[in-house]
């Protein structure tokens, strides 16, 4: 009996094993679409990849300069405060010309009495105004180009010089408001910043926009 | 293995479409006639057919190239069939391992093979696919219980079953043969 079912599906094997059935030739065609659209999605997947790596990217960079920023940002509230200073010594009788020339510092009779004297300030508080005077000298003298100018011998304008050219200065000075101009420098530098990120923001999202239109369209 | 297949098939794995295109012209004939032993739908057994293409091609890099590379696309074929039909709840295994060992009669051969698929096809999908995997593919009853989730003494009581209806189908055929002769 076992014999005989063996021979059975023996015989089934054979003949079915040798069996061909020949598929339509849209069977190609069909597995042809199906190959390209497969290759097509593989290719995409390394851009998906890339896409993420891309915007982890652009947010870190974003973050950084948003970071940046803001640390840079307490400098210029620093600065206004400072102008204050700048305020109180004013009406001083420092021209350009001095504060361009470090030499200041070997001239010090050129921040004498008789400047204090005549600035309007100088009655008020002549000692401090003389201080500070002489210590913004100092400083702006060291800022500026202390280790050459110090050597050299004081060449500038006189102290009758800078008398007579002090009501020019004035002049000058009184139009010059230092805390609007730096509110103002302040504001600019908000608004580039914020532009900026906004500038960002929206062309990343356009081009992810336009990827993912391409994307569903193909 | 020729070495002209193993560059084919090197080719095909690179995306090369013309060595695909010899693949599938070398082996689609007899793959689909797998396919069809399983499935009674002719269209149905070339979707199929094309989707196990697929994984072919996706998977060719993991062939081995020990084995015959008609043995590998052939089980693809069958584990896409079965995958099809268990899927489609088209199978349902009654848990029944009693079974007798060998029942029928030698059967007379010289049915053709429209006439064995016609026999195959009046089997119900449990029965049809233990007998296919087991009499034609030649798997072992632990592969098919493995295979289809089911005992080894289910899958026996399947072929068992499977081969005691088709005796009974030529057995009927036999008869009418001779009573119209």
């Amino acid at each position: 009996m076992k014999k005989e079912s063996v021979n059975l599906d023996k015989d089934f094997r054979e003949k079915l094993a040798t069996r061909e059935i020949t598929p339509s030739p849209a069977a190609w065609d069909r597995l042809d679409a199906m190959l390209t659209v497969a290759e097509k999605n593989d290719a995409k997947k390394p851009f998906r990849i890339n896409f993420w790596l891309v915007a982890a990217a652009v947010s870190a960079v974003l973050l950084g300069i948003f970071f940046l920023t803001e640390s840079n940002q307490k400098p210029v509230e620093q600065m206004v405060q400072t102008p204050q200073l700048k305020e109180e010594v004013q009406p001083l009788p420092l021209t350009d010309s001095v504060a361009s020339q470090p030499r200041v510092l070997p001239a010090q009779p050129v921040v004498s009495p008789r400047i204090l004297r005549s600035s309007p300030l100088a009655h008020a508080e002549p000692k401090t105004i003389q201080q500070e005077t002489i210590r913004q000298e100092e400083i702006k003298a060291q800022t500026n180009q202390p280790q050459t100018v110090l050597p050299k011998p004081f060449t500038g304008p006189s102290a009758d010089e800078l008398l007579t050219s002090q009501p020019e200065v004035k002049s000058k000075r009184i139009s010059i408001n230092p805390s609007s101009l730096l509110t103002e420098v302040d504001g600019a530098l908000e608004r580039s910043f914020r532009e900026r990120v906004l500038e960002s923001v929206d062309e990343r999202f356009r081009k992810a926009r336009t990827a993912l239109a391409n994307r569903n369209n193909q | 293995m020729h070495r002209q297949e193993k560059d084919t098939i090197a080719l095909a794995i690179e995306g090369n479409r013309h060595a695909q295109h010899l693949i599938y012209t070398t082996y689609a004939g007899k793959m689909l006639g797998v396919c069809r032993r399983y499935i009674r739908d002719i269209h149905d057994a070339e979707d199929l057919m094309i989707t196990a293409f697929m994984k072919v091609f996706a998977h060719l890099g993991s062939f081995s190239h020990q084995g015959s590379f008609e043995g590998w696309i052939r089980r693809i074929m069958v584990n896409e069939c079965i995958s099809y039909l268990r899927a489609n709840r088209k199978i349902a295994f009654m848990e029944d391992e009693s079974y007798c060992e060998e029942f029928y009669n030698n059967i007379e051969s010289g049915l053709s093979v429209d006439d064995i698929q016609a026999l195959i096809d009046s089997l119900p999908d449990g029965y049809k696919m233990v007998f296919n995997l087991y009499a034609i593919e030649g798997y072992k009853h632990r592969e098919i219980a493995n295979m289809l989730g089911i005992n080894e003494g289910t899958s026996k009581s399947q072929l068992s079953h499977a081969r005691r209806i088709l005796q009974e189908q030529i057995e009927k055929r036999k008869n009418y043969e001779k009573g119209i002769g």
